[in-house]
Formats: structure tokens, C-alpha cells, sequence
């Protein structure tokens, strides 16, 4: 496959070189990305790219500017650069947008409906899929975290911390995205949980070829489940990892632990 | 006794009247957080626009639909070319834009139809009326139709995908968004809908108190009471205080001497003070969200 074919988004000068990579053409290719909030610059030029069923984790200290990234590339927060997600250009796209050309963002802080029951906020993450398809979507949610299946009719506020998280990432997933963005998805999980929903989460993606970002405070957990790790640094993505984690290459991106 | 009862239903259809503006106020604050003072002289333009229906020879039951398929599209039309600038703002901004609002859309009223007095058909049928039993139908008419309302409301925003997709507004507009609802014309269609509530409202009270520029300046701030009872977000306290604060305003008036019909505008203005002091803070007020 070409990585410019006929058909494809106009390139800008922003646009990575053609030919990078000789692996499979890349899903999500997001170059010199930079936002920030008012006069504050928080990304200082991201680069990155993504192949379809890719799960990629990043890593990286507070206030390095994890959730800010993720927040650039679901419209959340106005980027510049360039971010293209199957040539189609994101950047100066409303968030309401961006979800309907199939990027799932599960913010930090989950962002449930709390009044509102678990049923129907998974119904709203299902809405704008085609009716027929809803109810096989809701079996499919429901097999992966049973344990929603018996707080349905329940306000989505009162479940306790694990569960909301379990209900964000399925209220995300009935959106069938192509690109997931999970900021700190194990936050309030017991280490059990926490695998469980990894395991879905990596079922998942290589099942329906959904490419994961994935921004996890434990290390050790997300390269176990990932197949390489960005270090986000004071708004850039880096080389490298934890000390003494080997080190696969020296081009950003291509941290791989040995696995 | 017989008195008496009628006097509770006149305070009822009164208190309906109340409560159908103070859900417009609740809808508006619960989708855009904003307090719109501007909502009874909404109500008493969609009024005259029904007159001028039934002016042009319309019956009742065609010009009430037409006025509030205009009420929802004006709404909209004024949120997506006034409130919308100033919806991110907490504080000031939005209460002077609605309050700007309600001066303006009062004096172009005057300007249009003149300050003079109009009488306005009632719709209900006089001719099941005997005595004083008439005003009792005619309050009954007024109750059943904001009954329907609120039914109808009931109805939309539990049970259809569009009521969903905007109670999930309401409770989290960045949330909806990441979940692609199009939260502006959801904010839109909340507007027009509260215009359409208000002109019910609006339609209601006009054979009651004639219709003019005015008219709502009184209804307004009786919802208002009954809004902040409701904390500006909770439709059924909204509706129930509004009820209770018509059959208290009408029997304050007749029987409690003091009061009479001067001083009933005491009852409303007592309300908001308690409330506010019971909750401790501006927490009844657009400071909670
Ligand atoms: N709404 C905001 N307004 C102003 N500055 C912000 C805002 N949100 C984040 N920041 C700043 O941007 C920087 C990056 O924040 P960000 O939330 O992206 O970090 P993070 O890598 O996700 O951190 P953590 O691991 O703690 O979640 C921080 O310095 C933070 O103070
Ligand atoms: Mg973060």
C-alpha cells in the first residue's frame, strides 16, 4: 500500500516525508503537534504514528502533557500541526466531529453522565450507529464487563470508582471507534480489574483492528500489554524508557521491550 | 366551602400558569446555565403572535400549534444569534444579555402593538359554564393544558433517543460532545423548546389579564420563585412550587385581610428570600450548575 495514494488528503509541508516506515501504512500520523492552553504551550511539537490495531502506550511524569495530547486529538483543545487519521485531517475539527470519523476518547476523570443510568450511557455512545446494530454492541459491552450487567438501570454516578471506569471504556467502545484514546484507564481498578480490562482491551483491538493510545501510570503494566512505549517529556514524545528497560532503536517511537 | 374550593382551583390554574414559565426558566438554565430574564417578554411576543392569529380569523386550537412552532423557531433563532456569545460565561455577561433582552423585546412589543389594553378569547367553552362556575372551567382548561405539557415533556425526554441525547447535555456537555452529540443545536432546540413552554404560558394567562407589553412582567417573577425553589434545575419542585405559590397567592389574597390584592406580590418575593436562606449561599441561584 502506498502511502500517498490517489484519493489521498492533500499533502501540507507539515506532512511527515512519504515513505517513512515500510511496515503497514500508518492510521493515525500526527507531526509536529503543539497546543497548549491560552499563552501556557504545554506540546512542543508531537510526533507520532499509529498503525490500525496498534496499542501503544505512553508513559511519562505528571503534568508532562499526556492528557493534553489526547485532548489535542479529540478536539478538545485546539492543536496546531498536523493530524491525520486515514489522510483526513483532524486538527480545526470540532470533538463531535472527530468521534464521528471513529476516535473514541476516554478522558481522565472517565466524563460518565452521572445522573443519567448505566444503560443509557451506553446508549448514547452507541447513537450515532446504525439501529440494527445497537443491541448486538450492548451483548458485546456486557460480555466483556459483566460486571455492568447488573447496574444497568442504575445513575451511572453511584457505581463505585472501578465500575465507572469499566462503563467509560464501554461507553467508548460502543462508538465501534478505528482510534481509542484511554487516559489512565486503570485509575480506581484493583490489580485484577486492571488485567481484565487490559485483556479486553487488547482483545478488542486486535479483533476489530482498533488502534489504542493508551496513558498509564505503571510502566511495568503497559509494556506488558503493549507492543512499545512513548515517554512524553515536557510536551514532546521521547526515546527511551525506565532505566534498564533495553531499548530497541534509537528513532523515537520504537521502544520496545522485550517481550 | 364551595367558595373555597374554587378559590383553590383558581390558584392552581394560576399556579399552572406559574409553573409553565418557571420550566421554561428550568430548561434554559438546565442546557445553557443560563438565567434568562428575558423569558416572560418571550412569552407575552409568542402571545401576540396568537392574537394576531386569532385576529386574523384563525380558531383557537390551529393558532396555538402555529405559535408555538414559531415560539420554538424564534427561541433558536435568538440562542444561536445573542445567548450563544456569552453561554461560556458564568457570571455577568449572560444576565445582561437577558436582561437587555427583556427590555428590548418589551419596548419593540410596545413599539408593534402599542402599550394599549387587549382582550384575548378564552379558549375554554363558556357555554358548559353556569354562574360562578364558569371561572372553575375555564381554570380547569388551563390546568389540563399545562398538564399535557408537562406530560408531553415527560415523555420526550425520558422515553424518545433526541430526550436522551439531551438530558446527556444537560449532565455533561463536554462528555456529549466526545460522545458526538451536537451539543449546539442541542442548546438550541432547549431554548426553543422553553419559548414554546413559555408560550403556553404566555397564552394561557393572556384572557386572565389581558393582553399587553406588560403582561408578564408579574408572571415572571412568581416562576421566578418557584424556579429558585427548584434550585433552577429540578422541573418538578419548579412545577409544584409554582402551584402551591398560585393557590397561596389567591387565598393570601381573599383571606388573609392584610394582604389583599395590593400586597400579593409579598408572596413570591417571600418565597426566593426563605429559599435562598434555608440553602445557605447563592446556591439556588446560577451559581450552581
Ligand atoms: N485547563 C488548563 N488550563 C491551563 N493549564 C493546564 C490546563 N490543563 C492542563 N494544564 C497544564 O498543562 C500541563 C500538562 O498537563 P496534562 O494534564 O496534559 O499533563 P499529564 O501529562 O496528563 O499529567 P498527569 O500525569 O498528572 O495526568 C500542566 O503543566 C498543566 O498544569
Ligand atoms: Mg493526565
Amino acid at each position: 500500500m502506498t502511502v500517498n495514494g490517489p484519493g489521498d488528503h492533500p499533502r501540507s509541508l507539515f506532512d511527515p516525508p512519504p515513505g517513512t516506515g515500510n511496515g503497514p501504512a500508518a492510521l493515525l500520523r500526527v507531526h509536529g503537534l503543539r497546543a497548549g492552553y491560552g499563552p501556557a504551550r504545554v506540546l512542543h511539537g508531537v510526533d507520532l504514528e499509529l498503525a490500525a490495531g496498534e496499542m501503544v502506550a505512553v508513559l511519562g511524569p505528571n503534568g508532562a502533557g499526556k492528557t493534553t495530547m489526547l485532548r489535542a486529538l479529540s478536539g478538545l483543545v485546539r492543536g496546531r500541526g498536523s493530524v491525520l487519521l486515514d489522510g483526513t485531517e483532524l486538527l480545526g475539527r470540532a470533538p463531535e466531529e472527530i468521534v464521528r470519523l471513529g476516535v473514541a476518547h476516554v478522558p481522565e476523570g472517565r466524563g460518565l453522565f452521572a445522573p443519567l443510568t448505566v444503560e443509557e450511557n451506553l446508549r448514547i455512545g452507541a447513537h450515532l450507529r446504525p439501529a440494527n446494530e445497537r443491541a448486538e454492541d450492548m451483548r458485546r459491552v456486557l460480555a466483556w464487563f459483566p460486571v455492568l450487567r447488573a447496574h444497568l438501570s442504575q445513575p451511572a454516578g453511584t457505581l463505585s470508582g472501578g465500575e465507572q471506569q469499566m462503563l467509560a471504556v464501554g461507553r467508548a467502545l460502543m462508538t465501534r471507534p478505528r482510534l481509542l484514546l484511554l487516559d489512565e484507564p486503570s485509575r480506581g481498578l484493583a490489580p485484577v480489574a486492571t488485567r481484565r480490562m487490559f485483556d479486553v482491551l487488547r482483545a478488542v483491538g486486535s479483533h476489530d483492528r482498533v488502534a489504542m493510545l493508551l496513558v498509564e501510570q505503571d510502566a511495568r503494566l503497559a509494556l506488558e500489554f503493549t507492543s512499545r512505549a512513548l515517554v512524553m517529556e515536557s510536551g514532546r514524545l521521547t526515546v527511551g524508557g525506565p532505566a534498564g528497560w533495553p531499548q530497541a532503536g534509537r528513532r523515537p517511537s520504537l521502544f520496545r521491550p522485550g517481550r | 366551602m364551595a367558595g373555597l374550593l374554587l378559590q383553590i382551583v383558581q390558584g392552581l390554574s394560576l399556579g399552572a400558569v406559574y409553573a409553565g414559565l418557571a420550566l421554561a426558566l428550568v430548561l434554559v438554565h438546565r442546557f445553557n446555565g443560563i438565567v434568562n430574564f428575558a423569558q416572560g417578554e418571550l412569552a407575552m411576543l409568542s402571545a401576540y403572535v396568537a392574537w394576531q392569529l386569532l385576529d386574523a380569523g384563525l380558531p383557537f386550537w390551529a393558532a396555538l400549534p402555529i405559535t408555538l412552532a414559531v415560539s420554538v423557531v424564534g427561541g433558536m433563532l435568538v440562542e444561536r444569534s445573542i445567548i450563544r456569545r456569552v453561554e461560556g460565561d458564568r457570571e455577568l455577561a449572560p444576565v445582561a444579555v437577558t436582561v437587555g433582552l427583556m427590555v428590548f423585546v418589551n419596548a419593540a412589543a410596545g413599539l408593534v402593538w402599542s402599550f394599549a389594553v387587549r382582550s384575548f378569547p378564552n379558549p375554554f367553552p363558556a357555554a358548559l359554564s353556569f354562574g360562578s362556575a364558569q371561572s372553575g372551567f375555564s381554570a380547569l382548561g388551563v390546568l389540563g393544558v399545562v398538564a399535557v405539557m408537562m406530560l408531553l415533556l415527560h415523555v420526550f425526554f425520558r422515553h424518545t433517543g433526541a430526550g436522551l441525547l439531551m438530558r446527556a447535555v444537560a449532565a455533561d456537555p463536554v462528555a456529549a460532545r466526545l460522545s458526538g452529540v451536537r451539543v449546539g443545536r442541542v442548546l438550541g432546540l432547549g431554548w426553543g423548546m422553553a419559548s414554546a413552554v413559555g408560550a403556553i404560558a404566555g397564552i394561557l394567562v393572556a384572557p386572565l389579564l389581558f393582553l399587553e407589553p406588560n403582561m408578564m412582567g408579574g408572571v415572571l417573577v412568581y416562576a421566578f420563585a418557584a424556579a429558585v425553589v427548584g434550585g433552577f434545575r429540578d422541573p418538578v419542585a419548579a412545577v409544584v412550587a409554582g402551584l402551591g405559590l398560585g393557590v397561596a397567592e389567591t387565598l393570601a389574597g381573599t383571606y388573609v385581610a392584610f394582604v389583599g390584592a395590593d400586597l400579593k406580590v409579598i408572596v413570591p418575593l417571600l418565597v426566593i428570600v426563605v429559599v435562598l436562606m434555608l440553602r445557605r449561599g447563592p446556591a439556588g441561584t446560577a451559581g450552581q450548575r
